[in-house]
């Protein structure tokens, strides 16, 4: 797979992709394509036939590069922390309501990447999301050891300071297992952000999974095409919201996040903080 | 019923893990699914 920007000059909201494989692949939402003229994320999931090309919608989370560093995109072995990921969804939900494709809300990323620095004391000379991870390596590794994956695991549910704050399942226990790292390092990235002292291993309510989980199968759903292979399908509930890339009726990925202060209460801070600092923009 | 309720209903929860203020509950799978890359 060979991943470029679409022309010399570059467009920011879109790459081009090229499959060369005789297999499908699978690009994930939120996950970082580092290089070329600046660092992207993709915008949604999209099951890219074997043996073909497609345009894939992307946003920038380096804002102060606009410069080629490689000709070709490789992967940033990161995804978006779930905090920036969840608006980023509801954006391309808004987006594909409207009928204006997988688009995101790009100012809000560079907002978000800009107030996480902030709040994290992180300097980066290019605002740069990867700079995050970077600057917080080793207290990310100590995380990252503390984890391991389990056996025929697809998917993972992930709470911050005892509130479940998302899910993200693959169909394929293989698949996930090239998520794992990048998403345990995803969420301890939130929670780093979030560490307050006395809240250190809080078990997560049961009964807050449960409800988290009918949340999401009872969510209203609405179908759109992808640009790939399958359909796309977003959800907004009460207290989740969420989207799944569907093949042949089976289930590649679905993440899923809270939003609500019941059951999610610990997270409740932060993202009321982010929407106050939107409403007053 | 559909696509994502089938594929919940299909899962089971692992042992919580926990680190710090981070937990994770794996989601398994019955079998391992289809292979796509």
């Amino acid at each position: 797979m060979i991943i470029t920007e679409i022309s010399s000059g570059g467009s920011v909201p879109e790459l081009k992709l090229v499959n060369k494989s005789p297999d499908k692949v699978l690009v994930v939402d939120g996950e970082e394509l580092m290089g070329a003229k600046q660092n992207r994320i993709v915008n949604a999931s999209f099951l890219i036939a074997a043996l073909s090309e497609i345009v894939i919608p992307v946003s920038c989370v380096e804002q102060g590069r606009w410069s080629y560093r490689s000709a070709k995109f490789s992967s940033g072995e990161k995804v978006m922390p779930p905090s920036m990921k969840r608006e980023n969804q509801r954006n391309v939900a808004f987006s594909l309501e409207r009928g204006a494709g997988y688009r995101s809300d790009q100012g809000m990323i560079w907002n978000e990447i800009e107030e996480k620095a902030r709040r994290m004391k992180v300097k980066s000379s290019t605002g740069a999301m990867a700079d995050l991870f970077e600057d917080q390596k080793g207290k990310l590794d100590d995380y990252l050891k503390a984890f391991h994956l389990m056996d025929n695991q697809v998917g993972a549910l992930f709470g911050i300071n005892g509130g479940i704050v998302g899910l993200e399942s693959f169909g394929h226990w293989q698949t996930f297992s090239k998520f794992f790292k990048k998403l345990i390092q995803s969420y301890a990235l939130d929670a780093l952000d979030w560490l307050e002292e006395g809240k250190e291993e809080k078990e997560v309510p049961a009964a807050d999974i449960r409800r988290f989980l009918e949340g999401v199968q009872n969510a209203p759903q609405k179908t759109y095409p992808s640009l790939g292979l399958g359909e796309n399908i977003r959800f907004q509930g009460p207290f989740v919201s969420g989207a799944a890339l569907i093949y042949n009726g089976t289930v590649f990925h679905l993440s899923a996040f809270g939003h609500d202060d019941k059951g999610t209460a610990e997270v409740k801070v932060p993202f009321q903080r982010f929407s106050q600092r939107r409403r007053k923009t | 019923m559909d696509a994502i309720q089938a594929y919940l209903e299909t899962l089971k929860q692992g042992g919580e893990q926990n680190y710090l203020n981070l937990t994770m509950i794996p989601l398994l799978a019955a079998t391992g699914g289809n292979p796509i890359i």
